[in-house]
């Protein structure tokens, strides 16, 4: 009965000349293809255009509240006699230019002058804008700047690309951008979590080197003081040996200057330093276990590459070997505040550190202990 | 070339526990973090056990969420 019906209609439709009229529409949309070629090539454009402009409305979003979160803090934290919004969206789009490396030789110190400069331009400012905040607490405000800053950066480089493959319906352009686009998002939600972690002073995953070296410190101090900007010396005894741990100063946001301090100490102990150790959080590859210790050989610094000079350069030139230990954290918790397996990792390297000193740095001698990291958090 | 929908990347944010250790009688405890908490600071807390008022932060950090059986 119900295959009758069936058979009934399509004899219908075919008395009806719909079915030429399916037909035809068919190979119209066949020639279209045949002479169109790009046509699929738009719809796919238009799709990924859209897909874009998704995660850029969510770009946007993070981008607001971080500015947001900054100024409502410096309000809070420093208490500034006028409106800082107008300060703060200026100082969003400060910029730092790179030397020119087409003459590389000295480009080390030509970008470290620099990036001092922009620092201490930077500091400056937010000192200006929290005259109530203490000098700890106007570095961790700076370091929320710098989130804002670079979330600011972030949006408006998607937002180039996007506009640009639009006008120019180019499907690469916008294809190597959505290419890159989990990761820059990814990026843009852990910016968001650090300028959390700023604004309250929370240690954040890059401590963790500073952690582990204010660990093996604690209790034991014998002397504490400052080496370089922001960067603090103490020695403590262990075994019959002598180390000296240096680190950025806390509890403010400051990275310090490890390598400064290092070379400094070494040009003041000469002959007696046996060995240097580098302690810092590393990018970990996926599938590999945050918060793991694993250990090298070299300078386990980031960042821009002048402390890992100034400590290479003078490790070299007095032949010390240079030893690194490294803790696995993704990039995201590296700027989010500190996860339990991170922290716990400190406590690890602590008892690491102590057998290698007792195994490689002869009684008597120096050792150099450097942790390195952002010290938010951390006193 | 779908890549991940924004809702499934968000990152929710959570405070961290500031952790205190009693500088007389050792007993360690947990709270949520505060403000000017800072890793090795002295804090004139009361201990809940022996009544001693200076607690040492002995660590700050995200507690793992406990892994559902
Ligand atoms: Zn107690």
């Amino acid at each position: 009965m119900m295959e009758d019906l069936f058979l009934n209609q399509l004899r219908g439709f075919d008395e009806t000349g719909l079915g030429m009229l399916v037909w035809l529409i068919w190979l119209g949309l066949m020639m279209l293809f045949l002479f169109y070629p790009t046509m699929s090539q738009r719809i796919q454009l238009g799709y990924m255009l859209r897909d874009l402009e998704k995660k850029l409305a969510r770009l946007k979003l993070v981008k607001d509240e971080v500015r947001e979160r900054t100024i409502e803090t410096i309000k809070r934290i420093g208490k500034p006699e006028k409106d800082p919004t107008q300060d703060i969206d200026k100082l969003m789009e400060f910029f730092v230019i790179e030397p020119e490396s087409m003459d590389p030789y000295g480009i080390v110190y030509k970008l470290e002058h620099i990036l001092e400069t922009g620092e201490s331009r930077f500091e400056e400012e937010i000192r200006k804008l929290s005259p109530a905040a203490e000098d700890y607490k106007v570095k961790t405000l700076a370091n929320l700047m710098e989130v804002a800053r670079t979330t600011n950066y972030l949006y408006r480089i998607v937002r180039h690309y996007y506009l640009l493959g639009k006008k120019t319906a180019n499907i690469y352009l916008i294809l190597q951008l959505q290419m890159l686009m989990p990761q820059l998002m990814e990026m843009t939600e852990a910016l968001r979590l650090a300028s959390y972690a700023f604004a309250y002073g929370q240690p954040i995953g890059d401590g963790i080197g500073v952690l582990a070296a204010a660990k093996l410190a604690y209790g034991k101090e014998k002397a504490r003081y400052e080496i370089a900007k922001d960067t603090t010396v103490s020695e403590i005894e262990f075994e019959n040996r002598r180390v000296l741990i240096v680190r950025a100063t806390g509890p403010g946001g400051t990275v310090g200057r490890p390598g400064e301090g290092v070379k400094k100490l070494i040009e003041r102990e000469g002959d007696n330093v046996k060995l240097i150790i580098t302690i810092d959080a590393g990018l970990r590859l996926e599938g590999d276990e945050s918060g793991k210790m694993v250990e090298g050989v070299g300078v386990a610094i980031g960042g821009p590459g002048i402390d890992k000079y100034k400590i290479e350069e003078i490790a070299k030139e007095r032949q010390i070997p240079l030893y690194a230990f490294v803790i696995y954290e993704s990039i995201v918790e590296a700027i989010t505040p500190m996860r339990e397996v991170i922290a716990k990792a400190a406590d690890v390297v602590v008892e690491k550190i102590k057998s290698v000193l007792l195994e490689k740095v002869p009684a008597g001698s120096t050792a150099i202990i450097a942790g390195i990291g952002n010290t938010v958090g951390i006193g | 070339m779908e890549s991940f929908p924004p809702s499934k990347m968000m990152l929710r944010y959570v405070p961290p526990l500031t952790f205190l250790k009693c500088t007389s009688c050792g007993t360690e405890n947990s709270r949520t973090f505060k403000e000017e908490d800072y890793v090795f600071k002295k804090t004139n807390e009361v201990c809940p056990k022996c009544g001693n008022n200076e607690l040492l932060i002995v660590g700050i950090y995200v507690k793992e969420r406990e892994k559902k059986a």
